[in-house]
């Protein structure tokens, strides 16, 4: 059953889903929702004051393209500061996951 | 990104769009799914969630959030503004008058000591300060040390300059008291001033008797021609020629622009300068300025400047350890016990805008009563806390920066007033000041003291209005805040902070006028409006003789010293064993008829001075210092002064009264020895004469005399004395007018909180006077807290005076720091003003009817 992200997990998501590749809003939901397997519900909404925001610290640059069937969309696209950000923010979930499942896997 | 504020509509229709797109995108997978058009298309709308609110998400992390909450709160005051003009009408009001007498106050300040000159380089001027070994400060450099100077520093200064202002009196063309400026030669062009009409100086005309005349000089002195150039002046007995006029936007470096411009080495012969000087005009001093070329460093002009000023040589004077450099861009600078005097002056401006604000925060209070509900209503439908704040802070901070712009306008009237009212009186004198701007310093400024009153007054009611009370939710009373007692403090306190500042500045408006007064009242020993100081450039005694003789003049006489005009010198007296400081004046024989004192004894005989006969006249007050309780005639005593090198006897033939010889705020001489002088010695230039008849027509009598020969200014020591107290009139009218506006100030405060308390509490008033208590009963209770409150502001602010006047005692020798009856009649003065400003909310509390209030409920 699909799990419902935690919250402050949405921008390394995006981060991980643009790194694949530029793409647009609906294009990055799309692809969270395939490299999750389908296990994670995002909100579809939420999804643009994120970008915007990502975009406001210099994690992603967009640009207005075209999409697969001729429609004005905007693309948005991974940079330099924006993949060094996805390398630390990685390391640190990995870190907290481990640590975590540490602790709870202790037994008494 | 940045915040493309006049791309927002087109950023809105990207936002839009982008949205619109994935909502097609989402329905049209929907449609392949199978689901119809229509219902993929709901379906995607629901996946999608609120538009609305992710737009106002995606706004804030745009970062337009702040913009958009601003613009709302700006119009919701403006509305508040319109629905209640009155209440904001009287805070702008007050506003107005604190925040313009600061802003006057700042533009004369930034004019004179922040705004660079407008000559070419004011950023690059600098003024030389010269300071010995032991780091105190050796005043000026002679006209050859400067030329010294100036070529060490050839290649780091564009040049070196002075210029030194003086009054002197043009007899031709016109008789007119002149403002003179004598500057370097190369003045003109360190200032980057090109003379509309011929020429400046040359580098050799330092010297010679020339001029270069300012614009309205030009047409003062040569009212008849448009062109001055070639033709003479006469000041003194020094005829300059004209060889140059300047245009009149050039003010050079002063704030006072003179008449006419003189070559530096020629102010001594045209200023009355002191006896040394005279003797030896090669050692005469000069501040100097100098221009610093571009690009070049302070540290090494200094260092060169320095290595040269210490090989001057200058016998019996601590030499020139070092020379520093500081930096002077606009008129005036100020430094060290100029520096303290503006902080006080602005601190005591300063007062004046707190006293504003707490008013502003106690009408504020109390409308914010009547705004519970609205703000109950906010709160419980989700706004937080810092929201409401902000919004009311707004409407507090508007309301002040419409203040403060009726505040600009009224502080560039004062102003414009104020330096029409100054011009009037130094006009006389031939001072024209340079106009005053009132430029973006002045707007930022009065912005800025808007800002910060706003968040001031505001920030208190609204922190107030919005705290949070879990009892209010049980109680349901139509006046709110009952129960709570923290606003009423806050209003009392308020209202103490406001008496305690208008007793610190009452008090220094009573304690300068009492100076006034004192000064006005002195008994000065003689008739000082019939004692005239002559000012004769050249007092010899044919030209005395003459005007001894002149019907209306009862007598004539030379002295050191013309009473009123300055300190008199010093000297060490030793009679019977004790040795004392005493003060002396060299005066001839015809003195003591002058002043009209009775001599006790004998006064100078003619030609006692001639054959230096060692006789003295002394005051009483030094007799009874030197011989207690004996007769002072026939005994000798030893004089050394700082002009005699051996201590000389002198026998006492006569005894005066005492009289003011020195400024007139010292009061009487604590001593006074009176010594003879030659009519023809050259240490007396001061020429006076007692003048019995009509002293309009006598005075213009001897001016006719005079100006055949020499020049002559005749000026009573009355007019000397008046003149040297018109920095304290004007000192104690400023203290006055902002005195005035905080009892003012204060007095609306007590009012508007009297009568809010006691609309709060009629219902408790009603339950007295139902009670039986007495209406006069009610009305003493009221006036008890009135005057309990404002008792504990002066109970504050006496002490603090008091202790603060101690420091300025040791000082300020001039003004007498404490006096009882100011320090009496200021806490009766202000418990005045408490019972009339209380008056008519008493009268509204004892007429409170019992029924109508407790029916209330």
């Amino acid at each position: 059953m699909p799990a419902s992200i935690l919250p402050g997990t949405l921008d390394l998501l995006i981060l991980k889903a643009v790194s694949l590749g530029p793409q647009h809003g609906y294009g990055v939901l799309l692809r969270i929702e395939q490299i999750s397997g389908g296990n994670l519900l995002i909100e579809q909404g939420a999804l643009y004051p994120a970008l915007y925001r990502l975009e406001t610290q210099g994690l992603i640059s967009s640009e207005w393209g075209v999409s697969e069937n001729n429609r004005r969309a905007k693309f948005y696209s991974l940079t330099k500061t924006g993949i060094k950000k996805l390398d630390s923010e990685l390391r640190q979930w990995n870190d907290l996951v481990s640590a975590m499942s540490l602790a709870l896997g202790a037994r008494a | 990104m940045k915040l493309p504020f006049f791309k927002r509509a087109a950023v809105e229709r990207d936002m839009a769009e982008e949205m619109e797109f994935h909502r097609e995108a989402r329905a049209r997978d929907l449609e392949r799914q199978g689901l119809s058009p229509a219902e993929a298309a709901r379906q995607a709308r629901l996946e999608f969630g609120s538009t609305e609110a992710y737009r106002e998400e995606c706004r804030a992390a745009l970062g337009y959030r702040i913009w958009d909450e601003l613009a709302a709160d700006t119009r919701f005051a403006l509305r508040g503004l319109r629905q209640h003009p009155g209440f904001h009408a009287a805070a702008v009001f007050i506003l107005t008058l604190a925040i313009g007498v600061n802003t006057a106050f700042f533009t004369l300040y930034s004019n004179y000591f922040l705004r660079p000159m407008e000559v070419s380089g004011a950023d690059r001027q600098y003024s030389l300060a010269a300071y010995d070994a032991s780091g105190g400060r050796i005043s000026g450099f002679n006209l050859a040390e400067i030329d010294a100077l100036r070529q060490a520093a050839h290649g780091e200064m564009e040049g070196l300059f002075t210029a030194h202002g003086l009054t002197a009196l043009v007899h031709s063309p016109v008789h007119r008291q002149s403002l003179v400026i004598s500057v370097s030669a190369d003045y003109f062009r360190l200032m980057g001033g090109t003379p509309r009409l011929g020429r400046t100086f040359t580098a050799d005309e330092e010297n010679q008797s020339v001029t270069v005349l300012s614009h309205h000089g030009a047409q003062r002195l040569f009212p008849d021609t448009p062109d001055p150039i070639g033709r003479t002046l006469r000041i003194q007995t020094v005829t300059l020629t004209v060889i140059g006029v300047m245009p009149a936007t050039f003010t050079g470096n002063s704030p006072a622009l003179p008449d006419l411009w003189i070559g530096a080495g020629m102010r001594g012969l045209v200023h009355r300068t002191e006896k040394v000087f005279r003797n030896n005009p090669a050692f005469e001093r000069f501040d100097v300025t100098g221009v610093l070329a571009p690009g070049i460093s302070r540290e090494r002009t200094e260092a060169a400047l320095s290595a040269v000023a210490a090989r001057f040589e200058r016998p019996g004077e601590k030499p020139v350890a070092r020379v520093e450099l500081k930096q002077q861009s606009s008129f005036l600078a100020a430094e060290g016990e100029g520096r303290v005097v503006a902080l006080l002056l602005f601190g005591a401006f300063g007062i004046v805008l707190l006293v504003a604000c707490a008013n502003l925060a106690n009408l504020f209070l109390a409308r914010a009563a009547s705004r519970t509900h609205e703000i109950a209503m906010r709160l419980s439908l989700g706004a937080s806390r810092s929201r409401i704040i902000r919004q009311l802070l707004t409407e507090s901070t508007i309301t002040a920066l419409l203040g403060a712009a009726g505040g600009c306008i009224l502080a560039r009237a004062a102003v414009q007033w104020g330096m029409t009212w100054a011009e009037s009186i130094m006009g006389a004198h031939g001072v024209v000041l340079v106009p005053v701007a009132t430029d973006w310093r002045v707007f930022l400024y009065a912005a800025s003291l808007g800002a910060a009153a706003g968040v001031a007054f505001g920030l208190m009611p609204a922190l107030e209005l919005t705290a949070p009370n879990l009892t209010q939710s049980a109680k349901r009373e139509a006046s709110s805040f009952a129960g709570r007692v923290r606003p009423r403090r806050m209003r009392n306190l308020l209202i103490s902070g406001q008496a305690a500042a208008s007793v610190v500045l009452l008090l220094l408006g009573a304690l300068l006028t009492r100076t006034i007064q004192r000064v006005a009242a002195t008994d000065y020993g003689y008739d000082a409006a019939r004692v005239f100081a002559l000012r004769l450039d050249d007092p010899s005694p044919a030209i005395l003789r003459e005007i001894g003789q002149l019907p209306g003049v009862a007598a004539v006489a030379k002295a050191g010293s013309v009473p009123l005009w300055g300190d008199l010198p010093r000297a060490s007296a030793t009679a019977g064993g004790h040795t004392r400081e005493i003060r002396y004046n060299s005066v001839s024989q015809g003195y003591f008829e002058v002043l009209g004192l009775r001599v006790e004894g004998r006064g100078f005989k003619a030609g006692e001075a001639e054959s230096h006969a060692r006789v003295a006249v002394i005051s009483r007050a030094t007799a009874s210092k030197m011989w207690p309780g004996a007769s002072p005639i026939g005994q000798t005593f030893t004089l050394k002064s700082g002009e005699t090198t051996t201590p000389e006897q002198y026998e006492v033939v006569g005894v005066v009264p005492d009289v003011v010889s020195g400024f007139p705020t010292r009061g009487k001489d604590t001593s006074a020895v009176y010594l003879p002088a030659a009519e023809n010695s050259p240490e007396q230039a001061s020429a006076m004469a007692r003048i019995t008849g009509n002293i309009r027509e006598t005075t213009e009598a001897i001016r006719q005399l005079c100006a055949r020969s020499t020049g002559c200014d005749p000026m009573s020591s009355a007019e000397a004395a008046a003149f040297q107290t018109t920095p304290f009139r004007i000192a104690g009218t400023i203290a006055g007018i902002l005195a005035g506006l905080a009892l003012l100030l204060t007095g609306a405060g007590l009012y508007s909180v009297s009568s809010f308390s006691v609309i709060q509490r009629r219902r408790e008033i009603g339950v007295h006077l139902a009670l039986g208590a007495r209406p006069a009963w009610v009305v003493r209770r009221m006036l008890g807290e009135a005057l309990r409150c404002v008792g504990w502001g002066v109970a504050v602010a006496l002490p603090l005076c008091l202790a603060f006047s101690r420091i300025a005692a040791s000082n300020v020798t001039v003004i007498q720091t404490f006096d009882t009856a100011s320090y009496l009649a200021v806490p009766l003065l202000l418990a005045v003003a408490t019972a009339i400003a209380c008056a008519v909310p008493a009268r509204r509390a004892a007429s409170v009817d019992p029924a109508s209030a407790l029916r209330e409920e």
